[in-house]
């Protein structure tokens, strides 16, 4: 069962986007633009028509989370009494590949986590082929499509599933990146967390102290800012604002279907002439 | 453009003309990420959909409809960027030309409506008034900056059009402008007839279109954006407030001089952001949850514009109203 829609948050890199849940699943990624066939699509289904999943063992870990401040990079905080953890979960401004990456950071004491990767290309569909390849890393490919899973955790397959149970104590922590390739591409090296953190939080603070609004909903406003930006498909030259998600439905008993569409609209564009 | 975004305006202005080049006949509502003209829609039926919500669908066959507020919206866009200090390109005003000669031919026909309804072509109101934009936006373009065009021509049309919506799309004995001519319908999209700038605020027509959408258009102090159980729109009735729409109802209070009004509704509308202040497209008071589509670009939009207007007016206060949108 997904979430409600209201419980999810996004992230992304000007180019696609993914959608979060509070209890860090990433249920919805569509790659390598807006437009192209999802390879997370639980949001629309179950978590075996693809997700990523990074979460306490603790089913009653409590949850707390936010953006950075002026970023669009999330952070989700789990604790328990035993611990408590930080996931910072982002997507980088596009270099050679587009890269997922999800870094888990000890806060207190300890904490056992589990991570369970379920890819399915094509709206859900298609059961990617997984090997592991010489430098550890894992690369599942299917058709056109090909990503490539750097993970500091040993992972192992289980039932169409990758998954990995890890222990983080406070100071510790464990990156993940997931990359995205053509799969008739040259497979780069992966790149480094942590500076495709501190990069991006650059790229999106600079942004953001672009914005001249002085008035007293900076807050707000500036959300909603870095939010358009997110949905506005913008490689070099490009700028085409869209909605992510279409869900129609008259209320959610009363479902009508829901359409899952990239595209450019006219309307949403009224006052950003 | 108003928070400083001048390089993102430039980049969507210039994808805009790319994508509606070509024929003017041929422009859409919507196009692909790269200016792609097919938005075929299918179904995934594999996928059980959201809560169970079927059929899946990607793309969207609303592409292929007609809706003559795109020629408003699109003429606004392109005048407000200008206006903002965007450089034109002779090329740019070449394209608008096109669209109103083409638009000159088209606007007397039904469309399906800002809402891209599936339920047949109407005469709506919303519609027409966007034509009127259309023509407004390309004959101050033509005024501010010189080009030459037949001006004659277009501002009589541009009457011609104005006195068409005031004629057939009021109702007297509602006292309110009406979703489309001849109806009795009330629709949000009534809303923005004072924020783009086609009638005063304070016109008697549109504050009892105000008025009517507050008494009757209304889900817990949330604007509805037309009444789903009358209005056929190819979908089952009962919808959840639509959040765009409530923030233009903040915008009219605020050009009404409603200061109060318009701030407390503006901040319920912040609260019912999710943790991370993102909102969908409706709100379902019922359930006390978002509905719709999530993220929804349109109701951060909204959020932005009435931000501003609050804040413009709040430092005006009492010496004259908001800046509307098409007065900007």
């Amino acid at each position: 069962m997904p979430a409600r829609i209201e419980d999810y948050a996004l992230i992304g890199d000007c180019e696609t986007a993914a959608l979060v849940s509070r209890s860090g699943s990433i249920d919805w990624l569509c790659w390598p633009r807006f437009d192209s066939a999802a390879c997370f699509a639980a949001l629309l289904a179950t978590p075996q028509h693809g997700r990523w999943k990074i979460a306490p063992a603790d089913p009653d870990a409590r949850v707390k989370r936010a953006y950075r401040e002026g970023t669009l990079i999330l952070e989700t905080e789990f604790s328990t009494a035993e611990g408590a953890v930080i996931l910072i979960d982002f997507m980088p401004p596009r270099g050679s590949a587009s890269d997922l990456v999800r870094i888990v950071v000890g806060k207190r004491g300890r904490m056992i986590l589990r991570t369970e990767v379920v890819l399915r290309f094509d709206y859900g569909s298609i059961v990617p082929w997984v090997s592991r390849l010489d430098d550890g890393r894992l690369r599942a490919i299917a058709g056109p499509d090909m990503v490539v899973l750097h993970s500091v955790v040993p992972l192992h397959g289980e039932d169409l599933t990758t998954a990995g149970e890890f222990t983080i104590a406070e100071g510790e922590t464990a990156a993940f990146v997931l990359a995205y390739l053509p799969s008739h591409h040259p497979i780069p090296d992966s790149i480094d967390a942590a500076t495709a953190l501190a990069e991006t939080e650059s790229f999106w603070r600079e942004w953001a102290g672009r914005c001249t609004y002085q008035g007293e909903w900076a807050e707000p406003v500036q959300r909603s800012l870095i939010t358009l930006k997110a949905l506005t498909y913008h490689p070099p030259g490009v700028s085409s604002p869209l909605r992510l998600l279409r869900y129609r439905s008259r209320s959610v008993d009363h479902g009508t279907g829901t359409t899952a569409s990239a595209g450019c609209a006219m309307q949403p564009l009224r006052s950003l002439p | 453009m108003d928070a400083g975004y001048y390089e993102e305006a430039a980049a969507w202005r210039d994808w805009l003309l790319r994508a509606a080049a070509g024929s003017p006949s041929q422009v859409q509502i919507m196009y692909g990420l790269a200016g792609e003209h097919h938005l075929t829609e299918w179904q995934v039926p594999w996928l059980p959909g959201y809560e169970g919500s079927t059929p899946v669908r990607i793309g969207n066959a609303a592409h292929g409809q007609v809706q003559l507020d795109v020629f408003g919206e699109v003429m606004d866009a392109l005048y407000q960027a200008r206006r903002g200090g965007l450089r034109a390109s002779a090329e740019g005003w070449q394209l608008q030309r096109a669209l109103v000669d083409h638009l000159v031919s088209i606007w007397e026909q039904p469309d399906q409506g800002i809402w891209e309804v599936r339920g047949g072509p109407q005469h709506f109101t919303h519609s027409k008034v966007m034509a009127w934009v259309a023509l407004d936006r390309a004959i101050k373009g033509a005024e501010t900056f010189g080009l030459p065009v037949p001006l004659d021509e277009w501002r009589a049309l541009r009457e011609r059009v104005h006195a068409d919506v005031c004629r057939k799309a009021y109702n007297p004995d509602i006292g309110s402008f009406v979703q489309a001519y001849g109806s009795r319908q009330l629709d949000a999209s009534l809303l923005l007839i004072p924020l783009v700038g086609f009638l005063p605020a304070d016109d008697a027509r549109v504050r009892g279109t105000v008025e009517n959408i507050e008494r009757r258009l209304m889900a817990d102090g949330l604007v509805l954006r037309y009444d789903t159980a009358t209005t056929d729109d190819g979908l089952a009735p009962g919808e959840g407030a639509f959040l765009a729409c409530s923030f233009w109802l903040a915008d009219n209070l605020v050009l009404l001089g409603r200061h109060d009004d318009a701030r407390s509704l503006f901040e319920r509308l912040l609260a019912l952001r999710n943790d991370v202040g993102l909102l969908a497209e409706e709100y379902d008071p019922r359930l006390g949850r978002q509905v719709g589509n999530f993220p929804q670009a349109f109701s951060h939009v909204a959020l932005v514009d009435t931000a501003f207007n609050l804040g413009s007016a709040a430092a005006q206060k009492a010496a004259r109203p908001a800046v509307q949108r098409g007065r900007r």
